[in-house]
């Protein structure tokens, strides 16, 4: 079976888009009155809780969950199993997408969105978040570059330019093929920098909240925080990719992948197992296990990830059953999912209180629809780009796949 | 990791790092929370050698303002608060100035430096607004103007460093009525604090909250009973940002572990292509 990805035929308005639409114009004012009058307008932040549900579940669940593009990345072009080239351009589409709206949610969130660009020329090595900054936005233009080929792709030979722009026809056209060639002989570099770049920032993202001290509740402060980020964020991937595949392939009427999606939730198990065990090898050796035996918000929530985000889907997924159940399949990777956005939202939110004490935070309904809105604009982007550019896969017999770029010598 | 940490240390004792010691002429303040009277003259103070705006005398006779706790904030760096105990006393709050300050070292753009004279102070130009140092602090002191929608600051007490550099004193240690205020260099300070808990045993608990926490901190408060876990944030006396930069040193030890993976995966990427093929295909 081989696959060749084309733009797929199907209208861009649907009911589910124009609730889509709708939700997103909504967020978008909401950013809108932000920018007017301010963070105090909208958020429910304080002095007490500096960080809210845009660092929470914009970025860090963000950047989590657009983890898809370089380990689906890391596993068709790095360890060369070209059967899952099929399933390359949807999660970089997704991770492209996804880091897009990171720094868009980054920009909104600070205080001085003009001033985004001052990290890039007033360096604190000492500083986890300019790591992080640094590193997203390096990795931003690295996936826009993993993207130019399908865009090319979509153009080669069908460049038309409206009106008095036609003549530039050709010239445009030769400059495609060119930056194709280039780009070809090249893309093994920006692959392998897109996973260096990740797993940096995957895991400095853990190391954030380290700095916050006793200011973190112990079940999650650790210093090896970043390595649990970069475990999470590893075994999320594939999941990732089986929730929007699945999701993707009903909104299209597309027969899924299930061979393919199936194993990819049968390596997603032991890269589960292996978070599980550093999670609760961290609880047992710091002893942290003792704020577990009072119920508390933190408590249940701390046994909600580990039990629905990690024990549930993992054995789930080490079922053949599942494996080939579309509905059951999309239920266990849909726990991963929600598993690591619980965690990033514990970590951000939940487990952080103020040195002194104060009202807890709870984010106003503004916040919250601003990231509904960001969301459902994600989605519409994403529906798009699927309809314009050769992004998912159809079978096309006779149409060999192969791996495009591998490492020249 | 730690021999990462120390070795990047040790390379460039010019930028300020994990071992980065603080100036030891540096100056602090001790505050005598037994001589404290509750005046608020050095809030007023402090507005007006900020240039923020003050009040009358009279709010500041009204004890009202006492009945619930506050925070130093945008409108004001400095606030004395009342604390309920057998013998009710009273606590001025402002920022600590630590000698290894957590905002310094988690700032995105390294907006925050320690000055020789042991202020921490905030360069505003810098400043991108994502508030991190507020995640950071220990002492919950850096402030921001969540209502603005441009240039909005980072406020807080810059231990008057500009009237400092004057040869000046912070505003309100010169206005404090009953010098429960003292200025001075750090070390004196520490030898001045425990000579009064040696002659007053009972008047004193016997530890100055600011000695050892979080690595030292340039203001440090003597009391009648331990302030820390109930007036002030009981904590560690190792440095905030230690274990943080420690990782970061650790990950980024001269580039090598990031170049080490890419070369890694590259081989992986090259053997993959050119070893046995998959089968089944």
């Amino acid at each position: 079976m081989t696959h060749r990805p084309t733009p797929l035929d199907a209208p861009f308005f649907t009911k589910g888009t124009v609730a889509l639409s709708v939700l997103a114009a909504a967020g978008m004012a909401v950013m809108g009155v932000r920018l007017l009058f301010g963070l105090g307008a909208v958020t429910n932040l304080s002095n007490a809780y500096p960080w809210g549900v845009w660092i929470g579940v914009d970025v860090a669940g963000g950047v989590a969950l657009a983890a898809g593009g370089f380990t689906t990345a890391a596993l068709a072009h790095v360890m060369h199993k070209e059967r899952y080239e099929a399933l390359v351009r949807p999660a970089l589409l997704t991770a492209m997408l996804g880091y897009t709206f990171v720094a868009f949610g980054v920009a909104m969130d600070i205080g001085r969105w003009y001033n985004i660009w001052h990290p890039l020329v007033m360096w604190n090595g000492r500083s986890a978040l300019f790591e992080v900054g640094i590193c997203v936005t390096i990795y931003l233009n690295v996936l826009y570059v993993e993207f130019l080929p399908v865009v090319a792709e979509r153009f080669i030979g069908r460049v038309s330019l409206p009106g008095p722009l036609a003549r530039w026809d050709a010239l445009v056209d030769r400059l495609l093929r060119a930056l194709d060639r280039g780009l070809s002989a090249t893309m093994f570099s920006f692959i392998l920098l897109g996973i260096v770049l990740s797993t940096l920032h995957q895991s400095s993202l853990g190391t954030l909240m380290v700095i916050a001290g006793p200011k973190m509740h112990p079940l999650w402060q650790t210093p090896i925080l970043p390595l649990l980020f970069l475990l999470s964020a590893v075994s999320v991937g594939f999941p990732m990719v089986i929730v929007e595949s699945l999701a993707a392939s009903r909104s299209f009427g597309l027969k899924p992948e299930m061979n393919l999606l199936g194993e990819l939730g049968r390596m997603t198990v032991p890269l589960l197992g292996v978070t599980l065990a550093f999670r609760l090898g961290d609880m047992f050796v710091r002893e942290s296990f003792v704020y577990l035996r009072e119920p508390s918000v933190p408590a249940v929530l701390f046994c909600c990830e580990l039990l629905f985000g990690l024990v549930v889907p993992m054995r789930m997924l080490a079922s053949r059953a599942v494996r080939e159940s579309p509905p059951l399949l999309f239920t266990a990777a849909g726990l991963v999912v929600g598993g690591v956005l619980l965690n990033r939202i514990d970590n951000f939110i939940v487990a952080y209180t103020p040195a002194v004490a104060a009202p807890r935070y709870v984010p106003s309904p503004w916040e919250v629809l601003a990231t509904l809105g960001c969301a459902a604009t994600l989605i519409l982007l994403y529906r798009a780009a699927v309809l314009v550019f050769p992004v998912v896969s159809r079978p096309a017999p006779g149409q060999g796949a192969r791996t495009k770029y591998a490492v020249r010598v | 990791m730690a021999a990462g940490a120390g070795l990047a240390g040790a390379a460039s004792p010019a930028s300020a790092s994990v071992s980065a010691e603080p100036s030891p002429t540096r100056s602090g303040v001790l505050v005598d929370t037994t001589v404290c009277i509750g005046c608020r003259s050095c809030e007023q103070a402090c507005k007006a050698a900020h240039g923020m705006p003050t009040q009358g005398p009279e709010a500041y006779e009204d004890d009202a303002v006492f009945d619930a706790p506050r925070r130093p904030d945008s409108t004001a760096l400095t606030v004395v608060n009342r604390l309920e105990a057998e013998r009710p006393f009273f606590l001025k709050a402002q920022c600590m100035h630590c000698d290894h300050p957590a905002c310094a070292s988690s700032c995105i753009v390294g907006a925050f430096t320690k000055e020789e004279s042991g202020a921490v102070v905030w360069d505003t130009s810098k400043c991108i607004g994502c508030r991190y140092c507020i995640v950071a602090c220990p002492f919950q002191v850096p402030a921001f103007e969540w209502g603005k929608a441009l240039e909005p600051r980072i406020m807080k007490c810059d231990f008057c460093a500009p009237r400092q550099r004057d040869g000046e004193l912070p505003a309100c240690v010169e206005r404090c009525p009953v010098e429960a205020l003292t200025f001075g260099p750090r070390d004196e300070l520490l030898r001045v604090a425990h000579e009064r808990i040696k002659r007053s045993p009972g008047k004193y608990n016997p530890r100055v909250y600011g000695e050892l926490e979080v690595g030292g901190t340039s203001w440090m408060y003597l009391s009648a009973r331990e302030l820390a876990g109930e007036a002030l944030p009981k904590l560690g006396t190792r440095p905030a940002p230690g274990v943080s930069e420690s990782i970061q040193h650790g990950i980024f030890a001269y580039f090598v572990p990031p170049v080490a993976l890419y070369s890694l995966l590259g081989f992986l990427m090259w053997d993959a292509k050119n070893g046995p093929r998959e089968g089944g295909e």
